[in-house]
């Protein structure tokens, strides 16, 4: 199945495969699917078309249907044609969030502010870049493609090589098509060997 | 600076450490660098503008604190590798 660009094969569970999504993570995703009341253990396959509707509106801007949401989180009891009922223990629920607004200790939920895709890997490049700017010992292992935090270089240190830049690619934590991201090498062989052609020969 | 870099390291409760220097305005005035082996020291708001010599092991390195460099460290910003080159 095919969600926003991505492609979700059926017979994987919805929060293996909600992974290809770049800045979303396990935990994320068991939450987002319990937002969403969709059972944590269902398959891409199993979902109807209200489910999916919904999850491609979350995933498609993130905080904005998360403001939506909260508007509707008014419940009211009431039997048809009668009164509304007081909710069993809501009262003594409101008070307390009402509490901790005041103290200061209610925690906002993580998936009101998810940055996805371009906009996570954007922010991850931003931070990189800040370290580079200010001229922090971290930014320079960055230019440098070493490794950032104190591991050995003699040996070793090939992922660092292989990822670490100020322009850093950014990749999700499962992807089902390796090949996906790497649709432009930034020094294709044939562009050095060009530039050697020219350096040589002109 | 990452709100979060400072909240995940270090309870909230303690602030962030830095160290108390002395004459901090009359640095600020007369625009002299203050020396200093504190490297672990933070960078808070009103260090801004000031000039720090710091302390590598080997040599003082010259800083000048901008706004950017507010939550970290005095110590990221002295090398304490020295840069490898071919004779």
């Amino acid at each position: 199945m095919h969600l926003l660009g991505h492609n979700l094969p059926d017979h994987k569970p919805l929060k293996i495969a909600l992974l290809t999504f770049y800045g979303l993570s396990h935990p994320l995703a068991s939450r987002l699917l319990a937002r969403l009341s969709i059972h944590s253990e269902a398959l891409v396959s199993d979902l109807t078309e209200p489910q999916l509707t919904s999850l491609s509106a979350y995933l498609s801007s993130p905080s904005t249907t998360a403001k939506v949401r909260e508007t509707q989180s008014n419940i009211t009891l009431s039997p048809p044609g009668g009164k509304p009922l007081p909710i069993p223990g809501n009262k003594s629920i409101v008070t307390t969030t009402q509490n901790n607004k005041g103290k200061g200790k209610e925690r906002d939920d993580p998936l009101d502010e998810l940055r996805l895709e371009t906009e996570a890997r954007r922010g991850m490049q931003a931070d990189i870049a800040h370290l580079r700017m200010v001229g922090t010992y971290r930014g320079k292992r960055h230019a440098a493609g070493y490794p950032v935090r104190g591991q050995r270089t003699q040996t070793n240190a090939s992922t660092a090589k292989k990822h670490n830049r100020v322009e850093r690619r950014g990749f999700a934590t499962y992807s089902i098509r390796p090949s996906f991201g790497i649709t432009e090498i930034p020094h294709p062989p044939s562009r050095i060997l060009k530039e050697i052609a020219v350096s040589r020969f002109v | 600076m990452h709100p979060t870099s400072l909240v995940l390291r270090r309870s909230t409760w303690k602030g962030p450490f830095f160290t108390a220097f002395p004459n901090l305005s009359q640095h600020l005035k007369n625009n002299t660098p203050i020396f200093t082996k504190s490297r672990s020291c933070t960078i808070v708001p009103n260090f801004v503008g000031l000039k720090f010599m710091i302390y590598n092991g080997k040599d003082y390195l010259p800083i000048t604190v901008t706004e950017e460099m507010v939550g970290h460290k005095l110590g990221e910003f002295a090398s304490t590798r020295k840069a490898w080159s071919y004779r």
